[in-house]
């Protein structure tokens, strides 16, 4: 049946207000089946009230939802086909794994029998065969996290929705249950929609990553092109990694742009490609690790391809297989985040305070627009 | 420090003495902080209880109490009369126990879910505390000049036309002294049912009712198991209350009604105190089995 239509769930101009807050404002959004799709954002942005309006447990202040064609704004959340993983898993701590599994299928009326059958098969599938005696405190919390999605999972929904499902774990268990959230969606075929502040667990987990920022949607793009492509400032920074610089368009020549930064005394020119009228005001990022240092400046050929950011190393951080350092321009007040590979920096090593060069190709600058 | 100076310490008599006074008052520590309650306890727990255990076995005449070992008082305890005192008593309890479930769970769960606001729910909560800043006895007379003969019950009834004459059955009868019982008791229901339930999370609500629960069901499957512990609390407390209650039923009964706790009274009133001893041995029995079977069901360091 869902071949046939070209979204599992549909957003149409969503809004969510509490008493004069906008918590959601006018958000549209399609979901194709089998989609992976992570709601990211800060916390206050909207992300988890959009989740309880799809899954019915928050009041739709106006706009529409869909879920496989079927207008499902105004009913009960166990009528819309859909289940939800709720954050710190929500089991109920009287009742066993068992009974916490089959509770779904009970209240759609089927016999004990046959619904703890259905439970232990799905408690199979999860790896958790011999814990269904249990109760939730004698669980760890990866056991926990598995029995909710069991739990969620055995009314057979077509659309599952995750409340931070990965929040309350240590960072061990989180990278193992990540990869079985990407592994069971895969296999069941089923629309994931899953609330995250981390960009990490979202690029990922997502085929579709929405970032969302003051109850309205920054981007929707796939992991590669929100990382890669960011549309926006809040984007570009929220992802990390990236270095927002802004500037004044002096001149225009065929989609390359030359820009004059608009802070401080010194005047900086960069070049970037993209669309602007000369005389506006133009935002551009370039990500952290394609901003490269060399030490010893020779290639002048190499140089007049590239922007150049001369500054003072205020920050230098270990970070494992790279280091990261802040270069700031003392004139300007403008920092940039570099990563120097640690095989460089090894030979190569960089110290406080000491003054370089930086640069980047100009193909690798990224217009943002407001 | 070198090791020389380390031997020096060692060797002076004088630092190891206090040492080890001082590694002896910390050791004593816990029992010297739990022995000023130990002696309350004793004093006047203990001791009481057990003089009231070695009395229960004393013979007596009019005026006179022998130390002696018969077992007169007990047998006096389980005659007919008694034991229907007794039987009386476990049906007041029984009576006014339900009626206490019943009112407070509703009270509870209205405080406990349907209240938002934290703050209101606290003022909910301190307004049920009320009625308890007059005491029992107050309350119990109160009720008085509302119930009886001539009160504003039966006068309103008669000037609305419902009866044509004054119910009698309204004061000085079972129905007041379990009206007045549940009256003054509820609130020892309300408050463990409602502690228990304010500590569900709501999520678990949540999470029944997406997985298709109705809101009995969720009632019946999350939230009545739940609270089920502060069910059991609040049973302890008004059953052991209302076993040993004797004020209400002697107020509100009018001297017509009888009661373990009354009795035991009766019994000191006309100085047969070996009888009131072995009447409250048996009365103690009683509730320190039903406590002990309710709280094998009861975690209570959880609910603390």
């Amino acid at each position: 049946m869902s071949i046939n239509i070209p979204y599992d769930v549909r957003l149409t101009n969503l809004s969510k207000k509490y008493d004069q807050n906008v918590a959601v404002d006018h958000i549209n959004l399609d979901i194709k089946p089998g989609t992976y799709c992570c709601l990211l954002g800060p916390s206050g942005c909207g992300k988890s009230s959009t989740l309880r309006m799809i899954a019915g447990h928050e009041e739709v202040s106006s706009g529409e939802i869909y879920i496989q064609a079927q207008n499902v704004t105004h009913i009960p959340p166990s009528k819309r086909n859909t289940a939800m993983m709720f954050q710190e898993y929500a089991l109920f701590p009287h009742k066993t794994v068992l009974d916490n599994v089959a509770f779904g299928l009970k209240m759609r009326g089927m016999r004990k029998k046959q619904r703890h059958q259905e439970a232990e098969a799905m408690l199979d599938k999860m790896g958790l065969a011999d814990y269904l005696t249990r109760y939730p405190a004698q669980l760890s919390g990866g056991q926990r996290q598995r029995v909710a999605l069991a739990r969620a999972l055995v009314t057979k929904p077509a659309v599952l929705l995750l409340d931070e499902p990965l929040s309350a774990l240590d960072r061990f268990v989180r990278l193992q249950m990540r990869g079985e959230l990407k592994r069971i969606q895969q296999e069941l075929g089923l629309t994931f929609i899953h609330v995250t502040h981390s960009q990490e667990e979202a690029l990922a987990l997502a085929d579709l990553i929405v970032v969302m920022n003051e109850g309205h949607i920054e981007q929707v793009g796939s992991a590669q092109n929100v990382y890669n492509q960011a549309a926006t400032p809040f984007v570009a920074s929220f992802i990390g990694d990236h270095n927002i610089l802004h500037g004044r368009v002096i001149a225009q020549d065929a989609g390359l742009l030359t820009l004059v930064s608009t802070s401080g005394t010194q005047q900086q020119q960069y070049q970037l490609h993209g669309q602007a009228e000369v005389g506006s005001s133009v935002s551009f990022m370039i990500r952290a690790d394609h901003i490269v240092w060399q030490p010893e400046e020779s290639d002048t050929t190499e140089s007049s391809r590239s922007n150049r950011f001369e500054g003072r190393v205020t920050v230098v951080e270990f970070a494992g297989f790279l280091v990261r350092i802040f270069v700031t321009d003392d004139e300007t007040g403008q920092s940039i985040l570099a990563y120097v590979p640690h095989k460089q920096f090894a030979t190569k090593p960089i110290h406080h305070n000491q003054v370089i060069t930086l640069h980047w190709q100009i193909t690798d600058a990224v217009q943002l627009y407001q | 420090m070198t090791p020389d100076q380390l031997d020096d310490h060692a060797n002076a008599p004088s630092v190891t003495h206090t040492w080890r006074t001082r590694s002896l008052l910390h050791a004593a520590r816990p029992y010297l902080l739990a022995s000023p309650f130990v002696l309350i306890l004793t004093l006047f727990l203990i001791l009481p209880v057990m003089a009231i255990v070695v009395i229960s076995f004393w013979r007596y005449s009019s005026f006179v109490m022998t130390p002696d070992f018969v077992w007169d008082n007990y047998k006096i305890v389980f005659s007919e009369t008694y034991l229907r005192t007794f039987l009386n008593t476990f049906r007041y309890a029984l009576i006014v126990w339900c009626l206490t479930l019943v009112i407070a769970f509703p009270i509870s769960y209205f405080l406990a879910f349907e209240i938002r606001s934290n703050r209101m729910r606290t003022a909910l909560f301190l307004l049920c505390t009320v009625p308890f800043l007059t005491s029992n006895l107050i309350r119990n007379i109160a009720w008085i000049p509302f119930l009886g003969r001539h009160g504003l019950l039966n006068s309103g009834l008669l000037a609305i036309g419902l009866i044509t004459e004054p119910i009698e059955i309204f004061l000085y009868s079972d129905v007041s002294i379990i009206l007045s019982m549940v009256h003054i008791y509820t609130l020892f229901m309300v408050a463990p049912i409602f502690n228990t339930m304010v500590r569900i999370d709501h999520n678990l609500i949540e999470a029944a009712r997406d997985l298709g629960a109705s809101q009995w069901r969720i009632l019946r499957e999350v939230i009545m198991p739940l609270s089920s512990t502060g069910v059991m609390i609040g049973t302890i407390f008004v059953v052991s209350m209302v076993l040993g209650d004797f004020a209400t039923v002697s107020i509100m009964g009018g001297g017509q009604r009888a009661s373990a706790g009354l009795a035991i009274r009766k019994m000191i009133a006309s100085l047969q105190y070996p009888t009131a001893a072995a009447m409250a041995v048996v009365l103690l029995i009683v509730t320190l089995l039903f406590v002990s079977v309710l709280m094998s069901f009861v975690d209570v360091k959880k609910e603390l």
